[in-house]
Order: structure tokens, then C-alpha cells, then sequence
């Protein structure tokens, strides 16, 4: 063996930035799936001065995404871990304050399930985005995490069943909410409607009239 | 009988949302990909460089 190897298997500086920046937009995409937007481009710039540091460490030949990948991970975990343990968040909390701080442009659908990544654990999260959104398979995911492919299958396989689960706990949520404000709408109108029909007809007929108004309220099939 | 239909139509409507939700984690990071590089990124990494070069 010759222990030069190692050495001469490392790229130039030069190549190997250029290798570096071919991997921003992949970076960036695995950040933003994983992380809050106000994060995300951080996190990105975080690991691709990390990956930058480290670049000795690399050895031409072996798989560069994966090893870029593995580095933006383990940052992203210390971070998450430092993160739950100064603030452990409420889920219904979290949920909130991630939606409120989302791009206001992106449409409600892609909103809705970027915010929802957000409230899982975040080994659920990244592996879901390592496979799910990055397409990488179980076995490159495996070696990312750090874990066995094992895992790696049940994470993914935890995390979209808990992703549908939460989407559907908003989906419900936002309807009841929805039949709410329509009820008292309609409520309103009938409200004013009796008001006005009160001025015009005689003393006798306001209990019926208002009565009346309620029964509809009541029985209209926003309600 | 009837429960058994009740539970294949709600996991074949689970497995379509599923389908769906796996479509957007795709467009999501996919429309991430396609951004052009922010130019601090760039800047960086200039800035490294250059400091190893001294």
C-alpha cells in the first residue's frame, strides 16, 4: 500500500469547487425540504462551507452527493437537536407558527405539505426528503443517515403516514372552521333581514318574524 | 362485508393522497433545483478561496 494515496486521490481546489458549485442547487433543494425557508439558505451555506473545509477529506471517486448530503445532515441534526432542547413545542403550536412563516406566494397545496414536513421528527423528516423529494434510494439514504436501510424504510414509512395524517387533521380543521364563519354569515343576514322586516310590520308579528329567522339559521344546510 | 369495501376504498383514497403528497415533495425539491444560484453562495466560496491563496 502506498500511503501517499490518499493524498493524490484528493481533487485540486480549483476542481474541486467546481464539482462543489454543480451541487448548490441540490443543496439548497434538500435545505428548504427539510428546514424553514427563513433557515433553509443558511443551512445550505453552512454545508457547503463545512463540505468547503473538509475538502481533503473527500476522495475522488467515491459518490460527492452523498458525501455533501451526509455533511448538510449532520449539521442539520445537531441544529434540530440543540433546537427541541431549548424549546420543546406544542405540535399545534409549531404547526402554526410554520405555516404563518411560510412564503406567502407559494400556492396553499405546496404550503400545506412543506409545513407539514416541518412538524415531524426530524430522522422522519430527512429521510422522507432524502427519498421522497431528493430520489435517492434506501441504501444511499442508509449511508447519509448514518443507519441501517431497516430504518431508513420505516422512517420513510412513519413519516408519510403521519404526513397524511396531519394534512387531513388540517383539512377538517380548516372545513369546520369554514362552516363557522358561514353560519354566522347567514346568521347575520337573517339578523338584519327581521330588523328591517320589524320597522315595517305591525307590533304583533316581530316575536314570529325574529323566531322564524332563527329556525332558518338554524336549519340552513351551512350550518 | 360492507366494512371490508368501506376499508379498500379508504385505502385506495389513502394510497392516492399519498401518491399526491409524494408528487409535491418531488415539485418542491425539484422547483428548488431549477432556482438560479443565489450569488452569495458564490461569494463565499470566492472569499474562501482567496484567503487560502494568501
Amino acid at each position: 500500500m502506498n500511503p501517499a494515496a490518499g493524498v493524490v486521490l484528493s481533487l485540486g481546489d480549483a476542481a474541486f469547487k467546481a464539482e462543489l458549485v454543480k451541487l448548490i442547487p441540490h443543496l439548497r433543494a434538500f435545505a428548504f425540504s427539510i428546514a424553514r425557508s427563513s433557515d433553509a439558505e443558511d443551512l445550505a451555506q453552512d454545508a457547503m462551507m463545512r463540505a468547503w473545509r473538509a475538502r481533503a477529506s473527500y476522495q475522488t471517486g467515491t459518490n460527492f452527493k452523498a458525501w455533501i448530503f451526509t455533511i448538510l445532515r449532520n449539521h442539520h441534526t445537531s441544529l434540530a437537536r440543540r433546537a427541541w432542547r431549548s424549546r420543546p413545542l406544542d405540535p399545534e403550536v409549531a404547526e402554526n407558527t410554520l405555516v404563518a412563516n411560510d412564503d406567502p406566494m407559494a400556492s396553499e397545496e405546496l404550503l400545506d405539505v412543506r409545513s407539514a414536513m416541518l412538524v415531524l421528527p426530524f430522522d422522519q423528516r430527512q429521510a422522507l426528503a432524502l427519498v421522497g423529494a431528493a430520489g435517492l434510494s434506501y441504501k444511499e439514504t442508509a449511508a447519509i443517515c448514518g443507519c441501517a436501510e431497516g430504518t431508513v424504510k420505516s422512517r420513510v414509512s412513519r413519516a408519510r403516514s403521519e404526513l397524511l395524517a396531519i394534512l387531513e387533521h388540517r383539512k377538517h380543521k380548516r372545513r369546520a372552521q369554514t362552516n363557522v364563519s358561514a353560519s354566522r354569515a347567514f346568521e347575520t343576514i337573517m339578523a338584519e333581514a327581521a330588523a328591517m322586516q320589524v320597522k315595517d310590520q305591525p307590533r304583533r308579528n316581530v316575536q314570529a318574524t325574529l323566531t322564524l329567522s332563527r329556525v332558518r339559521a338554524r336549519s340552513s344546510p351551512l350550518g | 362485508m360492507i366494512k371490508s369495501e368501506t376499508t379498500t376504498r379508504e385505502q385506495r383514497n389513502d394510497q392516492r393522497r399519498q401518491k399526491l403528497i409524494g408528487a409535491r415533495l418531488k415539485h418542491l425539491y425539484a422547483e428548488v433545483v431549477e432556482e438560479a444560484i443565489p450569488d452569495e453562495f458564490i461569494a463565499l466560496l470566492e472569499k474562501a478561496q482567496q484567503q487560502r491563496a494568501k
